[in-house]
């Protein structure tokens, strides 16, 4: 993953194995919260569902931040953490029903997105939103957060090639949509 | 490089998947076939766009009070009993538990052992009110702080059984009086956190007369 990795606060100097501190703990929640909420935002195009997946994602790295053995940057484990935690919670729904977006839904993400994130450019946000959710995670995990394809083949249990044609449908509907 | 890209060549040098030589070589390519330069062209700049999107945002409201609630459950949810003594070798035992549970767990180990120590050194009075202090260590900031002392503490703890099964008596007497300490430190820590809760500001006051009876008991 190729993402910019924020500051990381000095949280990791407890002893191995050892609870996270609550004050540093809240530190590390507040250098990155906002590229978790991003990530999970995108992905399910649902603020409401983007918060509490947020909270999950922390309460995840709070289980599991001692045995984070520091073989990658803390940044990237945590973006990988919201990753797989979001993946999950997106397979368990679509086992539970089939969740189709209307039409508005991307109109509604799209505002989110710019309150969210007033710099961001409506058009892509609007045009992701409306692309069917597999394709979505593919095109977010490799064009927005730098994933390469044999990491989000692993992430989502799929093929590399089942990968690659995910994403070049996503690029191709993206163009569509962005031509409109 | 004669014959054109293909579409996969072209999405795999777009997003930069190509190895470096192919990368080369799909660029000279696309630098002389216009052709493929047309197709490239809007994947390129599709994905460049992309890779410039924000990535951070801001929840319309503040999330950490609600996960602060939610990560004080999660250590509450693997507390031990207060008011039962754990042997060496139960607590042996539970190193097999999950480490951040473990952890969490000797913050509750700290008072447990309080009371088992407070019977072996005699001082049952200590040791009762240690025991009515049942509620102690449930929030999670007292917990992980109270935690480290506590590691001190079952160390002392240790300590002092070996010494007092072995009857050596003048290191018993130094053990009782490291576990008195750790277990004072451990109070003032909860109570520094937790000043509203009274069992919290108790047991404080109680290590306090053990810690006082104690001194007063030297040469």
């Amino acid at each position: 993953m190729t993402a910019t990795a924020p500051p990381e606060p000095a949280l990791l100097d407890a002893p191995a194995a050892a609870p996270p501190d609550p004050a540093a703990f809240e530190a590390l929640y507040r250098a990155h919260y906002r590229h978790v909420y991003a990530v999970t935002l995108r992905m399910t195009c649902d603020a409401s569902r983007a918060e509490d997946l947020t909270q999950e994602v922390f309460v995840r790295v709070w289980q599991k931040l001692p045995t984070f053995r520091g073989e990658s940057a803390l940044s990237t484990w945590i973006h990988t953490v919201a990753v797989r935690t979001t993946l999950e919670s997106m397979r368990s729904e679509s086992r539970r029903e089939a969740r189709v977006m209307t039409t508005d839904e991307p109109g509604r993400y799209a505002a989110e997105a710019r309150r969210a994130m007033p710099e961001t450019a409506v058009d892509l946000e609007r045009a992701i939103a409306a692309l069917p959710p597999g394709a979505r995670n593919v095109l977010l995990l490799h064009d927005v957060n730098g994933y390469r394809y044999h990491e989000i083949a692993e992430m989502l249990g799929v093929s590399l090639g089942t990968v690659k044609s995910q994403l070049n449908r996503a690029r191709r509907l993206m163009m569509e949509a962005l031509e409109r | 490089m004669t014959m054109h890209l293909s579409d996969d060549d072209l999405h795999d040098f777009a997003g930069g998947e190509l190895p470096p030589a192919r990368m080369e070589e799909a660029a000279a390519h696309l630098d002389a076939c216009a052709a493929c330069r047309a197709t490239a062209e809007p994947l390129i700049a599709l994905t460049a766009r992309l890779a410039t999107l924000p990535r951070a945002g801001d929840p319309a409201g503040d999330l950490w009070p609600a996960l602060h609630a939610r990560l004080a459950a999660e250590t509450r949810a693997v507390q031990l009993p207060v008011t039962r003594v754990v042997s060496l070798d139960e607590h042996r035992r539970r190193r097999a538990l999950p480490a951040w549970a473990a952890h969490a767990a000797a913050a509750a180990v700290v008072f447990t052992l309080g009371f088992g120590g407070g019977r072996l050194t005699g001082t049952g009075e200590a040791a009762a009110m240690l025991a009515a202090a049942d509620t102690v260590a449930t929030a999670m900031d007292a917990a992980l702080r109270v935690q480290r002392a506590g590691t001190e503490y079952v160390a002392a703890v240790a300590h002092f059984v070996a010494a007092a099964r072995g009857g050596d008596s003048l290191a018993a007497a130094e053990g009782r009086e490291a576990t008195i300490a750790a277990c004072y430190g451990a109070s003032r820590e909860l109570t520094r956190l937790r000043t509203d809760d009274s069992s919290a500001v108790r047991l404080f006051r109680t290590a306090s007369a053990a810690r006082a009876v104690s001194a007063s008991d030297q040469p």
